[in-house]
């Protein structure tokens, strides 16, 4: 299992920390934006700016987990599937399908990881400039943003591993719909009670990849 | 494991495709629906109804009361005299009188208002921060304060917003005013309108964990509660601070059996507004006043109901509904126009 997680690794170390600098860009310049009005405008017009309207400031961040759970996924897979190594991946004197998981996990992992340290970044500066009721509608309302990674992430496998073209724009087709549920809405804190069951689906989604691997072991294409 | 995926997948095209098929629907079968704007006439006892018909070239203007007599723009505006008086006054046509009352143009300014509430703004969830400002500056206009105050458990607190740090002399200060009127914390309710886009301030009403009703704003930078009396059987739900030009009103508000009140300033004397019933939660409300009467409009998504109440005692005077012709598809849906919110919801 370690060995499937190194060769994970191998293949997906430089854009990892690429997706982490470019996350952490991301987030600075939000910050930055929000120090900017703290600065000129001062921290009143900050925040009630906050308290009466319905944004957060960083709304810049809404497709950055996205792009980078699509990229991840196609870094992953992608070259397995061109230089058709899936194949010998699978043939290994292992299950299969704790071969994809093993992958899956790893990719999410990867996700989760980079995600949380750009909220981790997030809080150390938003806590020292606003009270907790600001700050964590700022934090809640990215919540659907970052599931909408780890989906993108789910959905772009299995859409990878999918052996034959038809099926696999069938599979974009029904991953693009279903990418709009993360995305409904740009007010703050709206998929708060929503967010429990998005979670759950959003995990659900690896289960997807298992049948691409069913229709790559039978030879379909 | 094949299975499970092929369950999976085929559970998300169901739930997608009776998402997007009746939102589809709706979209292709949408048509165009010209909303009137419907005011009674306190000179005509009746509503006057303002509909814009497109005859396919152009729009046109169309004036009739509820009976169907049909009037000119010139016609309708001398039945509205209180909507439209600054055309009257430029034709000319402005009358001295109005059922024997003189009205200037001042009066009618200040006794005029408009009031809306819509659902979404109701369920909306805002940060439980208010900026209170100071009722009492001696200045013409308001001013938004350096500070913030959240209703915790326990007590007040008041947050500087420039250190983001608790101002502990003014909550202690602040804290002995509620103390004093024995405020049961946390407050079931809060509600004000914290903007200097109005003539002066109220503060907030607040209703306390004991079911008790407070006024609370900050005159010359000290605290000034007032319990309000309401009777047993009146638990406010729903609270909208006024502050309507003419100080006759304080509030309006709806309780936990939907009845629609107004409290008055000072005195704090609480008037039944005489329409049936009001849900701000899924019914959208508009109100029209003038010195004479208000023309309420509730309109949720089976019906439109317009109300004409007296402006002195809330009593009732006319009613007209309306059917609402717009079609809703049955389906799944994750958005809806009576919140903000984004959840499964199956209707």
């Amino acid at each position: 299992m370690f060995n499937i997680f190194y060769k994970e690794y191998l293949k997906t170390r430089w854009y990892s920390i690429l997706m982490l600098i470019a996350f952490l860009c991301f987030t600075t310049y939000a910050l930055m934006r929000i120090n900017y009005i703290l600065t000129m405008k001062g921290a009143d017009h900050l925040w009630n700016f906050l308290i009466m309207k319905d944004v957060v400031l960083v709304e810049i961040l809404e497709f950055v987990p996205l792009v980078g759970g699509i990229i991840l996924a196609l870094v992953q897979f992608m070259p397995e599937m061109y230089h058709k190594s899936l194949k010998l991946t699978l043939h290994l004197p292992f299950s299969p399908w704790k071969m994809i998981n093993v992958m899956l996990i790893y990719g999410a992992l990867v996700m989760l990881i980079v995600c949380a340290i750009n909220l981790i970044v997030m809080l150390l500066y938003l806590h020292r400039i606003l009270p907790i009721e600001l700050y964590s509608r700022i934090v809640l309302t990215t919540i659907p943003w970052h599931l909408a990674g780890l989906a993108g992430y789910f959905l772009t496998s299995w859409i990878c591993i999918e052996p034959a073209w038809r099926r696999r724009i069938a599979n974009i087709i029904i991953a693009s719909l279903f990418m709009f549920i993360y995305f409904l809405s740009t007010s703050a804190e709206a998929y708060n009670s929503f967010l429990p069951l998005l979670t759950i689906a959003t995990l659900l989604t690896s289960t997807f990849s298992w049948l691409s691997v069913a229709r790559f072991k039978e030879g379909k294409e | 494991m094949k299975h499970i995926s092929l369950i999976m997948i085929y559970i998300t095209v169901g739930l997608l495709a009776i998402w997007q098929l009746p939102w589809l629907i709706s979209i292709l079968a949408a048509q165009k629906t010209n909303t009137p704007m419907i005011v009674y006439s306190t000179l005509a006892d009746k509503f006057i109804i303002s509909t814009t018909e497109n005859n396919g070239l152009a729009a046109v203007q169309k004036y009739t009361d509820e009976n169907g007599n049909i009037y000119t723009q010139e016609q309708r505006d001398s039945l509205l005299p209180f909507l439209y008086w600054r055309q009257l006054t430029a034709d000319g046509r402005m009358p001295d009188s109005i059922k024997s009352q003189h009205f200037s143009p001042t009066d009618i300014q200040r006794h005029r208002f408009t009031f809306r509430s819509t659902p979404a703004t109701v369920n909306a969830k805002y940060p439980a921060l208010y900026p209170l400002l100071e009722s009492q500056s001696g200045r013409v206009d308001l001013e938004m304060p350096s500070d913030v105050f959240r209703v915790s458990g326990c007590c007040i607190e008041f947050i500087d917003m420039k250190t983001n740090k608790i101002d502990t002399a003014k909550s202690r200060k602040f804290n002995l005013e509620f103390e004093k009127y024995k405020f049961q914390f946390p407050a079931a309710l809060i509600a004000g309108n914290p903007t200097t886009k109005k003539e002066y301030d109220e503060g907030y009403l607040m209703l306390d964990s004991g079911k008790k009703l407070f006024h609370f704003k900050m005159t010359q930078g000290s605290p000034y509660l007032h319990a309000i009396p309401l009777p047993d059987s009146v638990c406010p739900k729903h609270i909208y601070v006024t502050e309507v030009a003419d100080h006759k009103m304080l509030a309006l508000f709806t309780d936990t059996k939907n009845r629609f009140y107004a409290i008055e300033p000072v005195s704090y004397r609480l008037c039944k507004i005489a329409i049936p019933a009001f849900n701000p939660e899924t019914e959208q409300m508009t109100i029209i006043a003038n010195p004479m009467d208000w023309t309420i409009h509730v309109k949720n998504e089976v019906k439109s109901i317009y109300y004409a109440i007296k402006t002195d005692d809330y009593q009732f005077i006319r009613k007209m509904e309306l059917p609402m012709s717009e079609k809703k598809f049955q389906g799944l849906h994750f958005t809806s126009s009576i919140d903000k919110y984004v959840k499964p919801r199956f209707n």
